[in-house]
């Protein structure tokens, strides 16, 4: 088998990265403005949809540096939107360690695939939420209370971000990588599968 | 032939402003994104927004910075007259929400005017000038032709789904949300496929593919009027940064 990426797996892999962003983008807007509670959460339940998108690209392109030109387009993009830049940090390192660690020399397989997708979603929920609201609290807040955000939102932010509040952040996002691959999985054995536009093992 | 092809290829679409490096309306999108968030004075922000809409407006893009400005100028009110109310959870929300718009306008503003005045040719080639790798150059390059096209796709997958009544109404959407991912997303998916299939070919056929150095008809360079924006851009926006923490920061101008 041909190990080598090449333009037309690159081509794949930017069409489907811009239908992921775009996915992350309207979910991260609407859950953020609708609260503190849901803000923290967004990593998770974008994980979800995303999921069956990274299925179908991983099975179609069953290669090494998927993950990796998959977190730095994204991590671009974030940057170029005006992200904070831990984000496009986490998820080139994220693409790095499921590329390089978790798929390792094996052959891809449908395990592999939801293995590495799940800890590929963790690394985002921490460099998303986690790791800004705890190294970076008080400028965050600051800029915030500038800003004429209501007071309450702020509360909310902080109460939600302290304690042992970050290990559930990352869990959730850790289960929302799960449920996404297995819904993905599930949504790829039903349609392309069964259609033969792609076979895994 | 040639001769026509050529003046065609190097026939300029855009003009002042517009015709700049793709890098350096990349460079001062970024800088924007970066400075937008940290600046919490009204007027800081209104200049920010003003200025750009007026070098936008320079170069191919006046409407959509008149609407941009205007757009801008009705949040901002808006979101003034959301202290005099106060309804329980609905005015945190608001003002949640007007802030993040006010702050995500200049942003939408730069960066919808970019894929409107680039030509993805020019792009790549830039893009490979500046050494970076085939895995980072066609994805990203793609990207940025796809998001538009996303739009028209997904109208109609809901046109299709309209006319065979498949979760017609938003209490449907609502009470089953997996289905609707399945049956919005799994189309789309297919749809990419197909799409990357023929960008592939299309792709090949021009030779996307070469590793080779690339030559360009229109001159794609960063020369002084670039250095010269650039500078200007870095300048002004540390001016602002600047402006911010002194009292210029605290006037309010968004009165009701």
């Amino acid at each position: 088998m041909n190990k080598k990426l090449n333009a037309k797996d690159f081509i794949l892999i930017g069409v489907l990265t811009a239908l992921m962003w775009i996915i992350c983008m309207i979910i991260s807007t609407v859950m953020s403005i609708a609260g503190p509670v849901t803000n923290v959460f967004y990593p998770a339940v974008v994980a979800i949809p995303n999921g069956i998108v990274m299925m179908l690209l991983l099975a179609k392109v069953p290669k090494k540096g998927v993950f990796t030109i998959c977190g730095t387009i994204q991590g671009i993009l974030f940057l170029l939107v005006g992200g904070f830049w831990l984000i496009p940090v986490a998820l080139i390192v994220g693409g790095v360690i499921c590329d390089f660690l978790i798929m390792g020399r094996k052959e891809i397989t449908m395990k592999s695939m939801m293995i590495a997708y799940t800890i590929f979603s963790g690394i985002f929920a921490f460099g998303a939420i986690v790791g800004p609201m705890s190294f970076l609290q008080d400028a965050f807040v600051g800029a915030m209370e500038k800003n004429n955000i209501a007071q309450e939102y702020i509360d909310g932010m902080i109460s939600i971000t302290s304690g042992f509040m970050p290990v559930v952040i990352i869990v959730a996002g850790l289960l929302g990588g799960l449920i996404g691959g297995y819904i993905g999985q599930k949504a790829l054995k039903k349609h392309f599968i069964k259609a033969g536009l792609v076979s895994v093992k | 032939m040639e001769e026509n092809t050529k003046k065609l290829i190097t026939q300029r679409q855009f003009q002042r402003t517009a015709a700049l490096d793709p890098r350096c309306k990349v460079a001062l999108l970024i800088m924007i994104g970066c400075v937008s968030y940290f600046l919490n004075g009204e007027i800081c922000s209104l200049v920010l927004v003003a200025s750009f809409a007026l070098f936008i407006a320079v170069g191919n893009g006046g409407k959509w910075a008149a609407k941009m400005l205007i757009f801008y100028i009705v949040i901002a009110y808006l979101n003034a007259l959301l202290r005099y109310v106060s309804i329980p959870v609905l005015s945190v929300i608001m003002s949640v929400f007007g802030v993040t718009i006010l702050k995500l306008v200049p942003i939408a503003m730069m960066g919808i005017w970019i894929l409107h005045t680039t030509q993805m040719d020019d792009l790549m080639v830039s893009l490979q000038r500046m050494r970076l790798p085939q895995a980072v150059t066609i994805p990203l390059v793609v990207m940025f032709r796809y998001i538009p096209t996303l739009r028209i796709e997904y109208r109609m997958i809901r046109n299709t789904m309209d006319i065979r009544g498949i979760g017609d109404t938003v209490w449907k959407q609502l009470i089953h949300p997996l289905a609707t991912i399945e049956y919005i997303l799994i189309p789309l998916l297919m749809r990419c496929l197909k799409v990357t299939d023929e960008l592939a070919a299309s792709g090949t056929t021009r030779g996307l593919e070469l590793e080779g150095k690339r030559y360009a008809l229109n001159p794609v360079r960063f020369s002084w009027k670039e250095y010269a924006v650039t500078a200007l851009g870095i300048v002004f926006l540390a001016l602002l940064l600047f402006l911010d923490h002194t009292s210029i920061g605290e006037i309010i101008i968004w009165r009701v």
